[in-house]
């Protein structure tokens, strides 16, 4: 592929455009999903094509297609729709610098998910959603996995060529208890689809998915006698994969730049983070630092670059509860003048790439989670997210949660049912006052982040610790 | 267009569309099913989706796709298991079918499969729309370069997309069924927005001609909500009487269907139907079915096995009916699937896209003039039904334009609210209901849409509020 590549850019090249791309990618993806036994998805699928990004009279156009021996065609879309936009006086794009990069990289793993025997995959999800369903009140128990394989060859009228290979897999499991009118769930280790990774199989072994059957659905079963939370004012303690959600929806999203410039209002929005801001506004407390790392080994969001050619990057959002950087695009890096961080990514040889996280991740704090647990009599803690909903300049957010528990004595104490917490993204930030220390951080995947018109889903990480938040407006989802 | 004259000298960016026809299509599937043998299935998805976004009035991202998708689907006795490929060639069918044949065969027995159907007949679809499915981005360009600039007279920006799609669906399988539809959709939503914030204002519609979409007035109504949502007041959360335009309505009835109106949902405790079929559910005047027929939406005569689409009631006149199978369910139900089997791949449970809320005889107008104390809602914003599925408790945030109503008028614009709300108790305090729809394209699939009135309910909870 990589002459047709260069082929379709030397035309492009020889019609004057001032910048193009061009993506061949191959995705693979296999899931199984299995319910009281049973397994009842069993699919795997292939999608290749390629992706033409021109820049012509600083208007874009974008073409993709299926068609691999007609690539060129969509060279030619892609120019004609540039002129299109041209047409209509268009905001002239402009690029800031890369260095043409050559270069491959893939994602280490130490088993293909692939290649495990399809009937090994089956026995281990039929078995686990058996022994979900073992429980008196359990009505479903049910445990999916999903494996991705991304090959992607970029090239640019700018020199670069770049191969790629990136594997991602994840799994989870949840268990539905019904009883007197009321359906409650737990799952592990998150919910949606699981926890994933970049990384092979071994992850998956390495989950504990077994382990866990039991505590998900007793508690399962034990939230259909719990209370509801009262409402009121508590400090809240969010637990990891809460905490993930909440990084993601209230600090990964109003730093995409593209978002803060207006660009994706038809959609997802814009963001209170108004460039004014940037150096200066506090965002949280001295406690919060939060990062943004395209690097971290097995994070969902890790990769070598991104789908503009920029090596992924490492760099500060949050610095002790300041606001300091964005996640950028080549363009809109220039209209700020700031540098590109390899944030642009599609999810497909088919669509346009947007600004996406990478790993965003709140760093370490010196607390053990012991220590915190002690220090929080009181205290509610929050584990695994239900629902999500924040406004469109991602202020006002509103979480509910699987399960909630009253701390007292350093331990979980009296547990409640559909807990929610709501907040002010600021507000709520610079109400942490703990977070807890690296042994007890981790990155978690999100494999579900969707954006932009036609929709796209990006799997991205967050890396955090429990950490705690004082005062915050909780209640019940009745 | 308004813009045809002039764009005639510019240079030409017309859609190609070189993919196979119907007969080339079918042929392919039937070659290379008849070579694979044994029960099998091949579902044939093709798109042409270009996509025109625009921010601040100006373009900014502008698409052209086109991609098919064949997913073979193969039963060794009652195994089943799929594989898709997005090729139409001979070799690559042959390969997928093989290795869903081997993948079946490791997989276990689902106990309610009966086999693919048998040759089917479809009701009407209407005729695709050629200068839709062939439209080109300087049509689009063309006709957002005159809002662009009205817009800009008003002080506002427009921000949106406006798109056209061309899709393509067949289903071959070893039982001898054998189905075909393609359709257009012209989409375009628009929001109107004061520079660094302030005002802003939506207008969306749908259609499957492009000519049938009327731009300018949809960008008249945009700015005018913006204009007007200038300087909003606060307001207090609390329970007020409120009216939702179509698009407002038209998010929860993305999510309704999934939480409510299937057969899992009800086997599994989490629809707000369960135990409540021939009961009351909802306003004498509420009636919310699905219709792949209806022409009033986006038609789509069959399922993704190739069963034809049956109307499905979920409330009528404000009782709960029934709801939408597939295999599964149905058989569990003891019933026969309703032609809402999902797409291959995807969680076992009937897929409702074709959601209808039937017309009242009311309008916004009148809604307005009968309201004491209430909200008028332009549209909802991440919208999200996972709260408490038996109540089919929502939570969401107004956006681009809520409005104060007192004493029958529309008095201010309020800054932007979150609501939390059953919306099994709200269908029972809707008190109007508009006779005009809009339809609303699914965000979650090419072949989904929402056709819907405004609606004026008596309480609904305002929970909290933001900044702006």
């Amino acid at each position: 592929m990589k002459a047709t590549l260069q082929n379709l850019l030397s035309s492009l090249r020889r019609r004057r455009v001032e910048y193009a791309d061009a993506r061949y990618v191959e995705l693979e993806d296999e899931t199984l999903a299995a319910r009281n036994g049973t397994v009842e998805v069993n699919s795997r699928g292939t999608s290749r094509g390629v992706g033409v990004r021109v820049l012509w009279n600083g208007s874009w156009g974008f073409a993709a297609t299926h068609d691999l021996e007609n690539a060129g065609e969509a060279a030619d879309r892609a120019f004609a729709v540039a002129q299109a936009t041209a047409s209509a006086s268009a905001p002239r794009a402009r690029l800031a610098e890369v260095a043409p990069a050559r270069a491959l990289w893939k994602t280490p793993f130490q088993t293909d998910p692939f290649k495990v025997p399809l009937d090994r995959k089956v026995a281990l999800l039929s078995s686990l959603s058996a022994d979900l369903k073992k429980g008196k009140r359990i009505r479903s128990g049910e445990a999916s996995y999903s494996a991705y394989r991304t090959k992607k060859l970029f090239a640019s009228t700018e020199g670069a060529l770049i191969e790629q290979e990136i594997m991602e897999c994840g799994a989870g499991i949840v268990a539905v208890a019904a009883g007197n009118g009321v359906v409650q769930s737990r799952s592990f280790p998150n919910s949606h689809r699981g926890d994933f990774v970049t990384g092979g199989w071994e992850h998956i072994e390495g989950m504990g998915l077994a382990a866990n059957v039991e505590r998900v659905r007793e508690e399962a079963a034990a939230l259909l006698d719990a209370p509801d939370l009262p409402d009121g004012k508590y400090d809240l303690i969010l637990w990891g994969p809460q905490l993930a959600l909440q990084i993601h929806e209230s600090c990964g999203h109003p730093i995409e730049l593209d978002r803060v410039l207006g660009t994706e209002q038809s959609l997802a929005g814009g963001s209170f983070l108004q460039p004014d801001k940037l150096g200066k506004f506090r965002y949280g407390s001295e406690n919060v630092t939060i990062s943004l790392d395209g690097t971290i080994p097995g994070g969902l969001g890790s990769y070598g670059f991104d789908d503009e050619g920029v090596p992924t990057a490492r760099g500060p959002v949050i610095d002790c509860g300041v606001f300091v950087g964005y996640l950028t695009s080549r363009e809109t890096a220039a209209k700020m003048k700031l540098k590109p961080n390899g944030a642009m990514r599609a999810d497909s040889w088919s669509r346009l790439p947007l600004i996406r996280m990478m790993n965003i991740s709140l760093e370490p704090g010196r607390w053990d989670t012991a220590e915190l647990l002690d220090d929080s009599d009181g205290a509610i803690l929050v584990d695994v997210n239900k629902s999500w909903s924040i406004d469109d300049r991602r202020l006002n957010f509103q979480f509910g949660c699987e399960a909630a528990w009253e701390i007292r004595g350093g331990k979980k104490t009296k547990m409640y049912r559909n807990p929610m917490y709501s907040g002010m993204t600021p507000q709520f930030w610079n109400s942490c006052d703990a977070v807890c220390a690296k042994p007890h951080w981790r990155v978690w995947g999100v494999p579900n982040c969707g954006k932009g018109v036609p929709g796209q889903t990006a799997r991205v990480g967050h890396g955090a610790a429990p950490a705690r938040f004082r005062g915050i407006q909780m209640g019940a989802s009745r | 267009m308004k813009s045809e004259a002039k764009t005639k000298k510019k240079p030409v960016a017309k859609s190609v569309h070189a993919e196979p026809g119907k007969d080339e299509v079918l042929k392919s599937l039937r070659a290379a099913l008849e070579g694979a043998g044994g029960d099998a299935e091949l579902l044939f998805i093709s798109q042409s989706l270009d996509t025109t976004r625009f921010a601040a009035n100006g373009i900014h991202q502008n698409m052209s796709e086109r991609d098919v998708t064949v997913s073979a689907r193969a039963a060794v006795g009652k195994k089943l298991a799929s594989v898709s490929v997005n090729s139409l060639a001979k070799a690559d069918l042959r390969a997928a079918l093989k290795r869903a044949r081997q993948m079946a065969a490791a997989a276990q027995p689902a106990k309610e499969w009966a086999g693919f159907p048998g040759p089917q007949s479809y009701g009407p679809a209407p005729r695709v729309d050629e200068a839709t499915a062939r439209q080109s981005p300087l049509e689009r360009a063309g006709a957002l370069a005159p809002l662009f600039k009205e817009a800009g007279h008003h002080g506002t920006e427009l921000h949106g997309a406006l798109s056209a799609r061309h899709s393509r669906m067949a289903v071959v399988n070893s039982e001898g069924l054998e189905a075909w539809h393609e359709g257009t959709v012209a989409d375009a939503q628009l929001i109107a927005m004061d520079p660094g914030g302030g005002g802003s204002g939506y207008a969306a519609d749908a259609d499957r001609r492009f000519g049938a979409l009327d731009l300018p007035t949809l960008a008249e109504t945009a700015i005018r909500k913006c204009v007007e949502s200038r300087n909003p007041k606060d307001l207090e959360p609390g329970t007020y009487e409120v009216i939702l335009e179509p698009a407002a309505v038209a998010e929860i009835f993305s999510w309704l269907p999934w939480i409510a109106f299937t057969g899992r949902s009800v086997e599994d405790g989490l629809s707000f139907l369960k135990d409540r079929f021939g009961q009351r559910v909802a306003a004498d005047w509420i009636t919310i079915y699905d219709d792949g027929l209806d022409a009033d939406g986006i038609v789509l005569p069959f399922d993704f096995e190739g069963r034809p689409k049956q109307t499905v009631h979920f409330i009528d006149k404000g009782v709960a009916r029934e709801v939408a199978h597939d295999f599964g369910s149905a058989a569990r139900a003891r019933t026969k699937p309703t032609g809402h089997a999902p797409p291959p791949g995807a969680p076992p449970t009937a897929a409702p896209m074709n959601i209808f809320i039937a017309p009242g005889m009311s309008c916004v107008e009148e809604m307005i003039a009968q309201t004491n104390r209430g909200v008028l809602v332009t549209r909802f914003h991440y919208l999200n039904g996972l709260l408490n599925p038996p109540i089919a408790l929502f939570t969401g945030m107004t956006r681009d334009g809520a409005f104060w109503v007192e004493d029958g008028k529309v008095r201010y614009p309020i800054k932007n609210m979150r609501f939390t709300q059953s919306i099994a108790k709200a269908l029972h305090a809707v008190e109007l209901v508009a006779r005009e729809r809009v339809i609303a394209p699914s965000t979650w699939s090419a072949f989904g849409s929402a056709c819907v009135p405004a609606l004026k309910i008596r309480e609904f909870c305002f929970s909290s509020r933001t900044e702006f």
